[in-house]
């Protein structure tokens, strides 16, 4: 019994829990493969990709802004899935991503003046991969 | 070899098994709570206990010196088994707190193995007596072992034996995994090798879900790794050979599961010790078994 006492302990408190609350989680990485996968890219004022790692700090890269994509719109209680997210809701979200992301950066410095924060929405269309790119919100960055 | 393996290896608990594990859990956990500190200047999202009071105390005006200084003054306790059962506790309590920071950034690294892990050996210490030497890894396994467990039922809960049948649209993660590297640096080979291997999910249908369909099965029965020494090593193997999969497929590893995982059930440095000493001769006088 004292082989499994604290395996069957932490089992049974992380689903009774039932939601992700630190340190008890259900590990849910991954426990389903829906038909959309999404990835947020930013682009300059020139229609150029900017890559986080060249202009960013450590923290701001792709998975973490998809994480916080995820963390925001559940916290606002905007739905999201599919690519059927509400016009209005990609636009505030977008808007508090994109501040997030340039906060506490050396915005001075930037060899561009805008930022477009957008979503790549990956499917399957009859076995074969296909994406749509859409335009979340885009502002002036440099001051 | 057999012998060495059967007699020592998977029996007992030497100190340098416990010394290679101290050493290579402080190295993670240093560098991941480093990350933490990184990632966190402000609380936007509570979770957790951070829902409970107001989490930013830990980061502002330069808090998060004095957490990083009590980090390392931790880890010095800890691999000098100072004080063991509050050191940690106290580890405990540092990881909930920070990783708990963490998440209420929108940032889910899953550290919560971690935390736990501290708190297993807490627990150890605690009842102290003759099977601590055992106790201190083993119930770390324990956590672990449901940490796997709860993923695979994860994935039950949420899509039934669909997970597995709908293994070919991981291909779609797997393209978005390996677009996350290039959106990061810019380098279009990091799109490409996505699409390339996103492609052969979908081509290899059968054999994905074999793959998937095996690594399900490995999650559920984790608690196998329990039922002793020899089987904690069998299982961490093949735990190891299933993150490399995911890493090679997804350009995924989730690094505070796998890491607890590679030392407490693989422990890579002790095996390298350990098969070198026994080549050589010369453990026999340096460990008590």
């Amino acid at each position: 019994m004292r082989k499994y006492f604290l395996f069957a302990a932490y089992v049974f408190l992380a689903l009774l829990v039932r939601q992700e609350f630190h340190p008890f989680s259900r590990f849910p990485m991954y426990n389903s493969f829906p038909n959309w996968g999404y990835v947020f890219f930013l682009k300059n004022e020139r229609g150029e990709t900017v890559p986080y790692e060249k202009h960013f700090s450590i923290n701001k890269r792709a998975g973490y802004v998809a994480h916080t994509f995820y963390t925001l719109f559940s916290h606002h209680g905007f739905y999201y899935s599919d690519g059927k997210e509400k016009p209005e809701h990609m636009e505030a979200g977008g808007k508090e991503l994109l501040s997030m992301i340039v906060k506490d950066e050396a915005t001075g410095s930037f060899n561009f003046d805008s930022l477009g924060l957008y979503r790549r929405f990956y499917f399957l269309q009859e076995d074969t991969l296909t994406f749509r790119d859409d335009l979340m919100y885009a502002q002036r960055v440099k001051p | 070899m057999r012998s060495a393996l059967s007699h020592r290896f998977f029996n007992g608990h030497p100190k340098a098994e416990w010394f290679f594990i101290k050493i290579s859990l402080m190295w993670i956990w240093l560098k991941i709570v480093h990350g933490v500190f990184l990632d966190t200047g402000h609380v936007p999202y509570p979770d957790g206990i951070c829902r409970f009071f107001d989490c930013s105390v830990l980061v502002v005006n330069n808090a998060s010196h004095f957490f990083y200084v009590a980090a390392v003054i931790l880890s010095v306790l800890y691999l000098f088994e100072r004080w063991m059962m509050l050191t940690t506790f106290l580890m405990f309590l540092l990881s909930l707190l920070l990783f708990t920071l963490e998440e209420s950034n929108g940032i889910l690294n899953r550290c919560a193995l971690y935390t736990m892990v501290f708190l297993a050996q807490s627990i150890a210490y605690y009842k102290g007596g003759d099977k601590l030497r055992q106790n201190r890894i083993q119930f770390a396994v324990q956590i672990i072992a449901a940490g796997y467990f709860l993923a695979g039922s994860s994935k039950l809960i949420a899509s039934g034996f669909h997970w597995i049948t709908d293994a070919p649209q991981a291909s779609i993660q797997i393209l978005k995994n390996y677009s996350y590297a290039y959106f990061d640096t810019g380098n279009y080979a990091d799109l490409q090798q996505g699409l390339t291997k996103a492609h052969f999910v979908l081509q290899h249908k059968f054999f994905v879900i074999l793959l998937f369909g095996a690594s399900l099965f490995l999650e559920l029965t984790a608690w196998v790794a329990l039922t002793g020494k020899r089987n904690t090593f069998i299982y961490g193997l093949l735990l190891l050979g299933m993150h490399m999969g995911i890493l090679f497929f997804m350009d995924i590893l989730i690094v505070a599961i796998f890491y607890p995982m590679l030392i407490f059930m693989v422990n890579p440095m002790y095996v390298g010790y350990f098969v070198v000493c026994e080549g050589t001769g010369w453990v026999k006088d340096r460990f008590d078994y």
